[in-house]
């Protein structure tokens, strides 16, 4: 991956998997995975600070003879998803427009 | 390495957190582990890396919020395997990480040895605004004094005055005309009693209350201020 991720934009992107469903560590592990190539370690410091922050709480559900802990959004993380998806595509407009417009004219 | 002996070192490396804190790190990557299987313990401690290395990366991010993006853009995630580069522990580190207590410390110092300067000029500033607001009490109560006297002499000169213009008419008449400049004093001082304690007063009450917020606010936001890491 040319690109890193900024710490935000991996904020957004778990609030994101975490929209479509609630997940438990692993699974959104995967998930995230699945798509970007960020290292397994990253993902705890980023569910623990959103969870501090107030737009995910836990819930537990027995799985096998023990606990497995889900997340879910909370009113306040949903509200932060619609937002950083919002500045996303703003964002990625303005990216667009210096990145490929650019190379647009060069083409034709 | 097991896993237990990874969690065991995961755990040590936490030690400086607080309890809380370690027990919701042990217990995530605890299922971590269980989640992915026995099958795969290898891969997922390989890709974690060393368990002092993690630990160090959850410390670091333990002090940080979104309250705080100055400090959050020095971070970058994900791309390289064991994240981003960190000064070993938080408090030997940049004060973006959690050097606060070190700058308040410093803080406190300045404000003790400056105190020379700005302590007699707010005693002077609070004195004054206090004085002033005493004084205008002070008057106030005086006037109500001023007023009651002038009750008092009223009634005391038509007592006088009334009997006397039997005996001495004209004599009579001069005190009874006491009598009526202390009913003009009275209105008088009532009249300026009643507008202090209506208007001047209270107005003053709430400069004094404004200037003494005033003066904490500032106290806080200078304490405040220099406190956290810009």
């Amino acid at each position: 991956m040319v690109y890193q991720l900024g710490s935000a934009l991996l904020d957004a992107c778990v609030l994101s998997v975490l929209a479509s469903g609630d997940a438990y560590g692993y699974q959104m592990t995967q998930q995230v995975r699945s798509v970007l190539e960020v290292s397994e370690s990253t993902l705890y410091p980023v569910l623990r600070r959103l969870q501090k922050d107030g737009a995910l709480e836990t819930y537990d559900e027995p799985f096998q003879g023990r606990n497995r802990r889900y997340y879910r959004l909370t009113a306040k993380g949903r509200e932060m998803t619609d937002f950083y998806r919002k500045e996303w595509v703003g964002f990625k407009e303005k990216i667009d427009e210096l990145l490929l417009e650019g190379n647009k004219d060069d083409t034709e | 390495m097991t896993r237990n002996e990874f969690l065991e070192r995961l755990r040590k490396g936490l030690s400086s957190l607080p309890q809380a804190e370690q027990e919701e790190a042990l217990r995530y990557y605890e299922e971590y582990f269980d989640d992915a299987g026995p099958e795969n313990e290898a891969k997922v401690m390989e890709e974690l890396g060393s368990p002092e290395d993690l630990a160090r990366n959850i410390i670091a991010n333990s002090t940080f919020s979104l309250a705080q993006p100055a400090a959050q853009q020095q971070r970058s995630a994900g791309g390289e395997k064991g994240g981003f580069r960190q000064m070993g522990t938080p408090s030997g580190g940049k004060s973006a990480g959690g050097n606060a207590s070190g700058d308040r410390a410093l803080l406190w110092v300045l404000v003790i040895l400056s105190s020379v300067v700005w302590l007699p000029l707010l005693l002077g500033a609070a004195g004054t605004v206090l004085g002033l607001m005493f004084a205008a009490v002070m008057t106030a109560l005086g006037l109500i004094v001023a007023a009651i006297g002038m009750i008092v002499g009223f009634f005391a000169a038509l007592i006088v005055g009334v009997p006397l213009l039997a005996t001495s008419f004209w004599d009579g008449l001069v005190v009874i005309g006491m009598a009526f400049q202390c009913l003009g004093g009275l209105l008088l001082f009532g009249a300026l009693a009643a507008l202090f304690f209506r208007f001047l007063l209270p107005w003053g009450w709430k400069q004094c209350l404004r200037f003494f917020r005033f003066m904490r606010r500032k106290c806080r936001e200078l304490i405040r201020g220099k406190g956290d890491v810009q």
